[in-house]
Protein backbone atom coordinates (compact mmCIF):
# COMPACT_ATOMS: atom_id res chain seq x y z
CA UNK A 1 0.00 0.00 0.00
CA UNK A 2 1.31 3.43 -0.96
CA UNK A 3 0.21 6.83 0.26
CA UNK A 4 0.35 10.25 -1.35
CA UNK A 5 0.89 13.08 1.10
CA UNK A 6 1.44 16.77 0.28
CA UNK A 7 2.95 19.26 2.63
CA UNK A 8 4.83 22.52 2.27
CA UNK A 9 7.95 20.68 1.09
CA UNK A 10 6.33 18.94 -1.83
CA UNK A 11 4.19 16.00 -2.85
CA UNK A 12 5.48 12.81 -1.26
CA UNK A 13 4.90 9.15 -2.05
CA UNK A 14 5.02 7.07 1.13
CA UNK A 15 5.44 3.30 1.43
CA UNK A 16 3.48 0.96 3.69
CA UNK A 17 5.61 1.92 6.68
CA UNK A 18 4.96 5.62 6.08
CA UNK A 19 8.48 6.42 4.96
CA UNK A 20 9.10 8.76 2.05
CA UNK A 21 9.92 6.90 -1.16
CA UNK A 22 9.99 9.78 -3.61
CA UNK A 23 9.17 13.47 -3.68
CA UNK A 24 7.78 15.72 -6.37
CA UNK A 25 8.51 19.39 -5.86
CA UNK A 26 5.78 21.91 -6.59
CA UNK A 27 6.21 23.72 -9.89
CA UNK A 28 4.05 26.65 -8.84
CA UNK A 29 4.40 26.92 -5.07
CA UNK A 30 1.76 29.58 -4.40
CA UNK A 31 -0.95 27.92 -6.47
CA UNK A 32 -0.23 24.55 -4.88
CA UNK A 33 -0.54 26.05 -1.39
CA UNK A 34 -3.86 27.65 -2.31
CA UNK A 35 -5.12 24.31 -3.57
CA UNK A 36 -3.99 22.48 -0.42
CA UNK A 37 -5.58 25.10 1.80
CA UNK A 38 -8.97 24.71 0.17
CA UNK A 39 -8.70 20.92 -0.05
CA UNK A 40 -8.31 20.70 -3.85
CA UNK A 41 -5.88 18.45 -5.76
CA UNK A 42 -2.59 20.03 -6.76
CA UNK A 43 -1.31 19.35 -10.32
CA UNK A 44 1.43 17.13 -8.85
CA UNK A 45 -1.13 15.06 -6.96
CA UNK A 46 -3.24 14.67 -10.09
CA UNK A 47 -0.23 13.45 -12.01
CA UNK A 48 0.75 10.96 -9.32
CA UNK A 49 -2.83 9.67 -9.17
CA UNK A 50 -2.84 9.16 -12.94
CA UNK A 51 0.43 7.28 -12.83
CA UNK A 52 -0.70 5.05 -10.00
CA UNK A 53 -4.48 4.84 -9.48
CA UNK A 54 -4.00 2.46 -6.53
CA UNK A 55 -2.28 5.07 -4.40
CA UNK A 56 -4.12 6.40 -1.32
CA UNK A 57 -4.36 10.17 -1.17
CA UNK A 58 -4.14 11.90 2.19
CA UNK A 59 -6.50 14.84 1.91
CA UNK A 60 -8.59 16.43 4.65
CA UNK A 61 -11.63 16.71 2.42
CA UNK A 62 -11.73 13.54 0.39
CA UNK A 63 -9.98 10.69 2.04
CA UNK A 64 -10.56 8.04 4.65
CA UNK A 65 -6.90 7.51 5.55
CA UNK A 66 -7.28 10.93 7.01
CA UNK A 67 -9.88 9.81 9.52
CA UNK A 68 -7.60 7.06 10.84
CA UNK A 69 -5.75 8.90 13.61
CA UNK A 70 -2.87 6.45 13.93
CA UNK A 71 -1.96 6.47 10.26
CA UNK A 72 -2.43 10.21 9.92
CA UNK A 73 -0.06 10.99 12.76
CA UNK A 74 2.59 8.70 11.31
CA UNK A 75 2.17 10.43 7.96
CA UNK A 76 2.48 14.00 9.20
CA UNK A 77 5.61 13.09 11.17
CA UNK A 78 7.34 13.23 7.77
CA UNK A 79 7.36 17.03 7.69
CA UNK A 80 10.99 18.02 7.55
CA UNK A 81 11.78 20.82 9.97
CA UNK A 82 14.39 22.78 8.10
CA UNK A 83 12.39 23.27 4.94
CA UNK A 84 9.14 23.66 6.82
CA UNK A 85 10.32 26.83 8.52
CA UNK A 86 11.32 28.61 5.32
CA UNK A 87 8.28 27.46 3.34
CA UNK A 88 5.85 28.34 6.11
CA UNK A 89 7.32 31.80 6.46
CA UNK A 90 6.94 32.30 2.75
CA UNK A 91 3.26 31.31 2.85
CA UNK A 92 2.57 33.52 5.86
CA UNK A 93 4.22 36.49 4.15
CA UNK A 94 2.06 36.11 1.06
CA UNK A 95 -1.05 35.53 3.23
CA UNK A 96 -0.27 38.73 5.08
CA UNK A 97 0.06 40.83 1.97
CA UNK A 98 -3.09 39.27 0.51
CA UNK A 99 -5.02 40.13 3.67
CA UNK A 100 -4.84 43.85 2.91
CA UNK A 101 -7.92 44.77 0.88
CA UNK A 102 -9.92 47.93 0.25
CA UNK A 103 -11.73 47.40 3.57
CA UNK A 104 -8.47 48.32 5.26
CA UNK A 105 -8.54 51.80 3.70
CA UNK A 106 -12.14 52.32 4.80
CA UNK A 107 -11.46 51.21 8.37
CA UNK A 108 -8.35 53.35 8.72
CA UNK A 109 -10.07 56.38 7.20
CA UNK A 110 -12.95 56.09 9.64
CA UNK A 111 -10.55 55.85 12.58
CA UNK A 112 -8.43 58.69 11.25
CA UNK A 113 -11.48 60.91 10.90
CA UNK A 114 -12.54 60.18 14.46
CA UNK A 115 -9.09 60.94 15.79
CA UNK A 116 -8.83 64.08 13.69
CA UNK A 117 -12.11 65.40 15.10
CA UNK A 118 -10.74 64.96 18.59
CA UNK A 119 -7.46 66.66 17.77
CA UNK A 120 -9.10 69.59 15.95
CA UNK A 121 -11.42 70.13 18.88
CA UNK A 122 -8.53 70.34 21.31
CA UNK A 123 -6.46 72.62 19.09
CA UNK A 124 -9.34 75.03 18.52
CA UNK A 125 -10.08 75.22 22.22
CA UNK A 126 -6.49 76.21 22.78
CA UNK A 127 -6.77 78.90 20.08
CA UNK A 128 -9.83 80.33 21.83
CA UNK A 129 -7.89 80.54 25.10
CA UNK A 130 -4.90 82.08 23.34
CA UNK A 131 -6.57 84.63 21.10
CA UNK A 132 -9.60 85.25 23.35
CA UNK A 133 -8.06 88.03 25.51
CA UNK A 134 -7.19 90.09 22.41
CA UNK A 135 -10.63 89.82 20.78
CA UNK A 136 -13.17 88.57 23.39
CA UNK A 137 -16.23 89.52 21.32
CA UNK A 138 -15.35 87.10 18.53
CA UNK A 139 -14.79 84.29 20.99
CA UNK A 140 -18.12 84.94 22.68
CA UNK A 141 -20.33 85.38 19.59
CA UNK A 142 -18.98 82.73 17.22
CA UNK A 143 -19.71 79.31 18.69
CA UNK A 144 -18.87 77.28 15.58
CA UNK A 145 -15.27 76.13 15.84
CA UNK A 146 -14.34 76.14 12.17
CA UNK A 147 -15.85 79.57 11.58
CA UNK A 148 -14.00 80.92 14.61
CA UNK A 149 -10.67 79.78 13.25
CA UNK A 150 -11.38 81.31 9.83
CA UNK A 151 -12.50 84.63 11.30
CA UNK A 152 -9.57 84.92 13.69
CA UNK A 153 -7.15 84.44 10.80
CA UNK A 154 -9.04 87.16 8.96
CA UNK A 155 -8.87 89.45 12.01
CA UNK A 156 -5.17 88.86 12.53
CA UNK A 157 -4.35 89.57 8.90
CA UNK A 158 -6.68 92.48 8.14
CA UNK A 159 -7.36 94.08 11.51
CA UNK A 160 -10.43 93.69 13.68
CA UNK A 161 -12.39 96.89 12.98
CA UNK A 162 -14.61 95.54 10.17
CA UNK A 163 -15.35 92.33 12.00
CA UNK A 164 -16.18 94.21 15.16
CA UNK A 165 -18.87 96.19 13.34
CA UNK A 166 -20.33 93.03 11.80
CA UNK A 167 -20.62 91.57 15.25
CA UNK A 168 -22.49 94.71 16.40
CA UNK A 169 -19.87 96.35 18.64
CA UNK A 170 -18.44 99.86 18.58
CA UNK A 171 -15.33 99.15 20.58
CA UNK A 172 -13.45 96.16 21.87
CA UNK A 173 -12.19 95.75 25.43
CA UNK A 174 -9.57 93.27 24.24
CA UNK A 175 -5.92 93.87 24.88
CA UNK A 176 -3.60 95.39 22.32
CA UNK A 177 -1.81 92.64 20.42
CA UNK A 178 1.93 92.82 19.83
CA UNK A 179 3.48 91.81 16.52
CA UNK A 180 5.26 88.61 17.72
CA UNK A 181 2.12 87.40 19.53
CA UNK A 182 0.03 87.99 16.41
CA UNK A 183 2.53 86.08 14.28
CA UNK A 184 2.54 83.13 16.68
CA UNK A 185 -1.24 82.92 16.87
CA UNK A 186 -1.59 83.32 13.11
CA UNK A 187 0.72 80.45 12.24
CA UNK A 188 -0.98 78.27 14.85
CA UNK A 189 -4.43 79.06 13.47
CA UNK A 190 -3.27 78.26 9.95
CA UNK A 191 -2.26 74.77 11.06
CA UNK A 192 -5.78 74.21 12.40
CA UNK A 193 -7.34 75.41 9.16
CA UNK A 194 -5.09 72.94 7.37
CA UNK A 195 -6.54 70.17 9.51
CA UNK A 196 -10.08 71.22 8.64
CA UNK A 197 -9.26 71.15 4.92
CA UNK A 198 -7.59 67.77 5.18
CA UNK A 199 -10.61 66.40 6.98
CA UNK A 200 -12.88 67.48 4.13
CA UNK A 201 -10.56 65.84 1.60
CA UNK A 202 -10.63 62.61 3.59
CA UNK A 203 -14.40 62.63 3.75
CA UNK A 204 -14.63 63.15 -0.02
CA UNK A 205 -12.19 60.29 -0.58
CA UNK A 206 -14.18 58.03 1.68
CA UNK A 207 -17.35 58.83 -0.19
CA UNK A 208 -15.64 58.06 -3.50
CA UNK A 209 -14.38 54.70 -2.21
CA UNK A 210 -17.76 53.78 -0.79
CA UNK A 211 -19.50 54.66 -4.06
CA UNK A 212 -17.07 52.64 -6.11
CA UNK A 213 -16.58 49.53 -3.99
CA UNK A 214 -19.73 49.34 -1.87
CA UNK A 215 -22.43 50.95 -4.06
CA UNK A 216 -25.39 49.18 -2.46
CA UNK A 217 -24.37 49.84 1.12
CA UNK A 218 -23.70 53.44 0.16
CA UNK A 219 -27.22 53.76 -1.25
CA UNK A 220 -29.04 52.17 1.68
CA UNK A 221 -27.04 53.42 4.66
CA UNK A 222 -25.15 56.44 3.34
CA UNK A 223 -21.38 56.53 3.00
CA UNK A 224 -20.61 57.64 6.52
CA UNK A 225 -22.73 55.09 8.36
CA UNK A 226 -21.82 52.39 5.86
CA UNK A 227 -18.12 53.00 6.41
CA UNK A 228 -18.52 53.00 10.17
CA UNK A 229 -20.43 49.72 9.99
CA UNK A 230 -17.61 48.15 8.00
CA UNK A 231 -15.07 49.50 10.49
CA UNK A 232 -17.05 48.18 13.44
CA UNK A 233 -17.56 44.73 11.94
CA UNK A 234 -13.98 44.44 10.68
CA UNK A 235 -14.61 43.77 7.00
CA UNK A 236 -17.29 43.63 4.33
CA UNK A 237 -17.21 39.85 4.42
CA UNK A 238 -18.10 39.85 8.10
CA UNK A 239 -21.11 42.09 7.47
CA UNK A 240 -22.20 39.93 4.56
CA UNK A 241 -22.30 36.77 6.70
CA UNK A 242 -23.77 38.55 9.70
CA UNK A 243 -27.44 38.23 10.69
CA UNK A 244 -29.21 41.55 10.23
CA UNK A 245 -30.08 41.67 13.94
CA UNK A 246 -26.36 41.90 14.64
CA UNK A 247 -25.99 44.71 12.11
CA UNK A 248 -28.82 46.51 13.89
CA UNK A 249 -26.84 46.47 17.14
CA UNK A 250 -23.31 47.10 15.79
CA UNK A 251 -21.85 49.85 17.93
CA UNK A 252 -24.20 49.15 20.85
CA UNK A 253 -22.14 46.28 22.25
CA UNK A 254 -21.84 47.85 25.64
CA UNK A 255 -25.59 48.19 26.04
CA UNK A 256 -26.16 44.70 24.65
CA UNK A 257 -23.79 43.01 27.09
CA UNK A 258 -25.20 45.06 29.93
CA UNK A 259 -28.58 43.68 28.95
CA UNK A 260 -27.29 40.11 28.78
CA UNK A 261 -25.55 40.30 32.14
CA UNK A 262 -27.90 42.35 34.27
CA UNK A 263 -31.18 42.16 32.38
CA UNK A 264 -31.53 45.86 31.62
CA UNK A 265 -33.46 47.03 28.55
CA UNK A 266 -32.48 45.72 25.12
CA UNK A 267 -30.81 48.34 22.91
CA UNK A 268 -32.89 49.13 19.82
CA UNK A 269 -30.13 50.31 17.54
CA UNK A 270 -26.39 50.85 17.34
CA UNK A 271 -24.51 52.91 14.78
CA UNK A 272 -27.45 53.08 12.37
CA UNK A 273 -29.32 55.40 14.76
CA UNK A 274 -27.79 58.38 12.91
CA UNK A 275 -29.54 57.43 9.68
CA UNK A 276 -32.34 59.84 8.78
CA UNK A 277 -34.94 57.10 8.51
CA UNK A 278 -34.45 56.36 12.21
CA UNK A 279 -33.48 59.72 13.64
CA UNK A 280 -36.69 61.30 12.24
CA UNK A 281 -39.02 58.76 13.82
CA UNK A 282 -40.80 58.93 17.15
CA UNK A 283 -39.15 57.01 20.00
CA UNK A 284 -41.76 54.28 19.89
CA UNK A 285 -41.21 53.62 16.19
CA UNK A 286 -37.43 53.65 16.17
CA UNK A 287 -37.07 49.96 16.98
CA UNK A 288 -39.16 48.96 13.99
CA UNK A 289 -37.36 51.40 11.70
CA UNK A 290 -33.97 50.16 12.88
CA UNK A 291 -34.95 46.56 12.25
CA UNK A 292 -36.08 47.39 8.73
CA UNK A 293 -33.00 49.41 7.86
CA UNK A 294 -30.74 46.68 9.21
CA UNK A 295 -32.54 44.15 6.98
CA UNK A 296 -31.92 46.28 3.92
CA UNK A 297 -28.27 46.91 4.80
CA UNK A 298 -27.80 43.19 5.26
CA UNK A 299 -29.14 42.50 1.76
CA UNK A 300 -27.06 45.34 0.31
CA UNK A 301 -23.89 44.02 1.94
CA UNK A 302 -24.47 40.57 0.49
CA UNK A 303 -24.97 42.01 -2.97
CA UNK A 304 -21.80 44.07 -2.64
CA UNK A 305 -19.71 41.16 -1.38
CA UNK A 306 -20.91 38.41 -3.68
CA UNK A 307 -21.42 40.31 -6.93
CA UNK A 308 -19.25 39.03 -9.73
CA UNK A 309 -17.37 42.12 -10.87
CA UNK A 310 -15.33 43.61 -8.07
CA UNK B 1 11.60 22.03 33.68
CA UNK B 2 15.12 23.06 32.83
CA UNK B 3 15.83 26.71 32.20
CA UNK B 4 12.98 27.87 34.42
CA UNK B 5 13.32 29.33 37.91
CA UNK B 6 10.25 29.86 40.07
CA UNK B 7 10.91 31.83 43.23
CA UNK B 8 7.94 32.84 45.36
CA UNK B 9 5.76 34.96 43.09
CA UNK B 10 8.16 35.41 40.19
CA UNK B 11 9.17 33.29 37.30
CA UNK B 12 12.30 33.45 35.14
CA UNK B 13 13.24 31.74 31.91
CA UNK B 14 16.79 31.39 30.62
CA UNK B 15 17.31 33.34 27.40
CA UNK B 16 18.46 31.05 24.62
CA UNK B 17 18.71 33.46 21.71
CA UNK B 18 20.14 36.68 23.09
CA UNK B 19 19.79 38.82 26.15
CA UNK B 20 17.89 41.66 24.47
CA UNK B 21 14.31 41.75 25.69
CA UNK B 22 11.56 41.16 23.10
CA UNK B 23 8.76 42.70 25.15
CA UNK B 24 10.51 45.20 27.44
CA UNK B 25 10.83 42.60 30.17
CA UNK B 26 13.59 42.61 32.78
CA UNK B 27 16.65 40.55 31.98
CA UNK B 28 18.82 39.51 34.93
CA UNK B 29 22.14 37.78 35.07
CA UNK B 30 21.99 34.68 37.26
CA UNK B 31 24.58 31.98 37.86
CA UNK B 32 24.48 30.33 34.44
CA UNK B 33 23.37 33.03 32.04
CA UNK B 34 20.73 35.63 31.41
CA UNK B 35 17.18 35.08 32.58
CA UNK B 36 14.09 36.88 31.27
CA UNK B 37 11.35 37.68 33.77
CA UNK B 38 7.92 36.34 32.84
CA UNK B 39 4.84 38.36 33.73
CA UNK B 40 2.05 36.11 34.97
CA UNK B 41 -0.52 38.79 34.29
CA UNK B 42 0.32 38.80 30.61
CA UNK B 43 0.77 35.10 30.10
CA UNK B 44 -1.69 32.41 31.12
CA UNK B 45 0.96 29.72 30.95
CA UNK B 46 3.09 31.60 33.47
CA UNK B 47 0.03 32.13 35.66
CA UNK B 48 -0.72 28.41 35.56
CA UNK B 49 2.85 27.56 36.53
CA UNK B 50 2.72 29.94 39.48
CA UNK B 51 -0.54 28.33 40.54
CA UNK B 52 1.22 24.99 40.71
CA UNK B 53 0.61 23.32 37.35
CA UNK B 54 3.76 21.57 36.15
CA UNK B 55 3.58 21.23 32.38
CA UNK B 56 6.10 18.85 30.91
CA UNK B 57 7.62 20.81 28.05
CA UNK B 58 10.87 19.11 27.10
CA UNK B 59 13.87 20.49 25.34
CA UNK B 60 13.51 19.86 21.64
CA UNK B 61 9.75 19.39 21.80
CA UNK B 62 7.44 20.28 18.93
CA UNK B 63 4.69 22.58 20.06
CA UNK B 64 1.45 23.67 18.47
CA UNK B 65 0.44 27.04 19.84
CA UNK B 66 -3.08 28.23 18.97
CA UNK B 67 -3.81 31.88 19.56
CA UNK B 68 -0.21 33.08 19.59
CA UNK B 69 -1.11 36.77 19.35
CA UNK B 70 1.97 39.01 19.50
CA UNK B 71 4.01 36.07 20.71
CA UNK B 72 4.59 36.98 24.35
CA UNK B 73 4.05 33.50 25.78
CA UNK B 74 5.45 31.97 22.60
CA UNK B 75 8.78 33.70 23.09
CA UNK B 76 9.20 32.08 26.52
CA UNK B 77 8.15 28.67 25.27
CA UNK B 78 10.71 29.13 22.51
CA UNK B 79 13.37 29.65 25.19
CA UNK B 80 12.20 26.61 27.15
CA UNK B 81 12.33 24.18 24.23
CA UNK B 82 15.63 25.57 23.00
CA UNK B 83 17.05 25.68 19.51
CA UNK B 84 16.28 22.05 18.72
CA UNK B 85 12.56 22.46 19.35
CA UNK B 86 9.89 23.95 17.12
CA UNK B 87 6.77 26.02 17.70
CA UNK B 88 3.96 26.32 15.21
CA UNK B 89 2.47 29.65 16.27
CA UNK B 90 -1.00 30.10 14.82
CA UNK B 91 -3.13 33.18 14.89
CA UNK B 92 -6.02 34.49 12.86
CA UNK B 93 -5.58 38.28 12.91
CA UNK B 94 -3.26 39.80 10.28
CA UNK B 95 -2.20 42.61 12.61
CA UNK B 96 -0.70 40.34 15.24
CA UNK B 97 0.77 37.90 12.75
CA UNK B 98 2.79 40.82 11.43
CA UNK B 99 4.42 41.26 14.86
CA UNK B 100 4.80 37.52 15.17
CA UNK B 101 6.60 37.35 11.84
CA UNK B 102 9.31 39.70 13.03
CA UNK B 103 9.67 37.80 16.31
CA UNK B 104 10.19 34.64 14.28
CA UNK B 105 13.06 36.30 12.39
CA UNK B 106 15.03 36.34 15.63
CA UNK B 107 13.70 33.11 17.10
CA UNK B 108 14.53 30.51 14.51
CA UNK B 109 12.54 27.79 16.29
CA UNK B 110 9.22 29.52 15.69
CA UNK B 111 6.97 29.31 12.65
CA UNK B 112 4.30 31.96 12.13
CA UNK B 113 1.10 30.65 10.58
CA UNK B 114 -1.89 32.76 9.71
CA UNK B 115 -4.82 30.42 9.96
CA UNK B 116 -8.17 29.76 11.55
CA UNK B 117 -7.73 27.38 14.48
CA UNK B 118 -11.32 26.16 14.15
CA UNK B 119 -10.46 24.76 10.70
CA UNK B 120 -7.30 22.71 11.18
CA UNK B 121 -7.66 21.15 7.73
CA UNK B 122 -6.69 24.50 6.18
CA UNK B 123 -3.20 24.32 7.72
CA UNK B 124 -2.89 20.55 7.78
CA UNK B 125 -0.11 20.56 5.17
CA UNK B 126 1.91 23.12 7.13
CA UNK B 127 2.12 21.47 10.55
CA UNK B 128 3.99 18.34 11.54
CA UNK B 129 3.64 15.95 14.47
CA UNK B 130 3.53 17.75 17.82
CA UNK B 131 4.29 16.71 21.40
CA UNK B 132 2.43 19.49 23.14
CA UNK B 133 -0.45 21.78 22.29
CA UNK B 134 -1.28 25.02 24.02
CA UNK B 135 -4.46 26.86 23.25
CA UNK B 136 -5.54 30.34 24.22
CA UNK B 137 -8.07 31.55 21.69
CA UNK B 138 -11.04 32.83 23.76
CA UNK B 139 -13.72 31.58 21.37
CA UNK B 140 -17.19 30.32 22.06
CA UNK B 141 -16.41 26.81 20.81
CA UNK B 142 -12.86 26.73 22.09
CA UNK B 143 -13.11 23.29 23.70
CA UNK B 144 -14.18 21.90 20.34
CA UNK B 145 -11.31 23.66 18.61
CA UNK B 146 -8.87 22.28 21.15
CA UNK B 147 -10.09 18.69 20.80
CA UNK B 148 -10.01 18.90 16.98
CA UNK B 149 -6.41 20.10 16.95
CA UNK B 150 -5.37 17.68 19.68
CA UNK B 151 -6.78 14.84 17.64
CA UNK B 152 -5.23 15.99 14.38
CA UNK B 153 -1.67 16.97 15.28
CA UNK B 154 -0.63 15.61 18.68
CA UNK B 155 1.05 12.24 19.04
CA UNK B 156 -0.49 9.50 21.21
CA UNK B 157 -0.03 10.27 24.92
CA UNK B 158 0.95 13.80 23.97
CA UNK B 159 0.09 16.64 26.31
CA UNK B 160 -2.16 19.63 25.96
CA UNK B 161 -3.16 22.71 27.82
CA UNK B 162 -6.05 25.04 27.28
CA UNK B 163 -6.96 28.30 28.92
CA UNK B 164 -10.70 28.89 29.13
CA UNK B 165 -12.19 32.34 29.35
CA UNK B 166 -15.68 31.87 30.70
CA UNK B 167 -16.83 35.27 29.54
CA UNK B 168 -16.25 34.49 25.89
CA UNK B 169 -18.18 31.21 26.18
CA UNK B 170 -21.24 32.60 27.92
CA UNK B 171 -21.27 35.96 29.59
CA UNK B 172 -24.61 35.51 31.35
CA UNK B 173 -23.70 32.35 33.28
CA UNK B 174 -21.57 31.93 36.39
CA UNK B 175 -17.92 31.19 35.51
CA UNK B 176 -17.88 28.05 37.65
CA UNK B 177 -20.86 26.61 35.76
CA UNK B 178 -19.08 27.18 32.44
CA UNK B 179 -15.87 25.58 33.76
CA UNK B 180 -17.74 22.53 35.02
CA UNK B 181 -19.41 22.02 31.68
CA UNK B 182 -16.07 22.31 29.85
CA UNK B 183 -14.53 19.93 32.34
CA UNK B 184 -17.14 17.27 31.64
CA UNK B 185 -16.50 17.48 27.89
CA UNK B 186 -12.72 17.40 28.33
CA UNK B 187 -12.77 14.51 30.80
CA UNK B 188 -14.93 12.45 28.45
CA UNK B 189 -12.43 12.83 25.58
CA UNK B 190 -9.03 13.06 27.31
CA UNK B 191 -7.25 12.27 30.56
CA UNK B 192 -7.35 15.29 32.85
CA UNK B 193 -4.10 15.80 34.74
CA UNK B 194 -4.64 19.16 36.36
CA UNK B 195 -7.21 21.89 36.60
CA UNK B 196 -6.67 25.30 38.17
CA UNK B 197 -8.44 28.64 38.36
CA UNK B 198 -6.15 31.48 37.29
CA UNK B 199 -7.19 34.09 39.85
CA UNK B 200 -5.67 36.46 40.93
CA UNK B 201 -3.65 36.71 37.70
CA UNK B 202 -6.64 36.54 35.37
CA UNK B 203 -10.31 37.13 36.02
CA UNK B 204 -12.82 34.35 35.15
CA UNK B 205 -10.17 32.13 33.59
CA UNK B 206 -9.22 28.56 34.24
CA UNK B 207 -6.67 26.19 32.80
CA UNK B 208 -6.88 22.50 31.93
CA UNK B 209 -3.82 20.30 31.59
CA UNK B 210 -4.63 17.08 29.80
CA UNK B 211 -3.06 14.04 28.24
CA UNK B 212 -4.25 12.60 24.97
CA UNK B 213 -5.66 9.12 25.22
CA UNK B 214 -5.57 6.74 22.30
Amino acid sequence: MQYLYSNVNGCHVLDGKFKIVSTLEFKNFDDAMDALKSGEYTPEEKKALEDNPEIMLVNPKKDNVFRDGDKRLKIIANLEKKHAIAANKRITASDLSASVIIDHTVIQTVSALEEMDKIINGLTKRLREWYGPYFPELCEKITDHQKYVELSINALENGIDKLLKELGYEQTFGAEISEPAAQAILSYAKIIIGFYDEREVMKKNLEKIMKKHYPHIEKTAGYSIGARLIASAGSLRKIAIMPSSTIQLLGAEKALFRHLVSGSRVPKHGLIVNHTSIADKKRSERGKAARMLANKISIAARVDYYRVSK
Amino acid sequence: MQNVIIDKKRIWVKAVYDKNPDFDENVDKKMDGFYRSWDARRSKLAAAMLKGVEPKIDKGANILYLGASHGYTCSYVSDIIGKSGLIYAIDFAPRVVRDLWFLCEKRKNMIPIMGDASQPQTYFHRVGLCDFIFQDVAQKNQVDIFLKNLDMFVKPNGLGMLAIKSRSIDISRKPQAVFNECRNVIESKTKLIDYKLLSPYEKDHCIFYVQKTQ
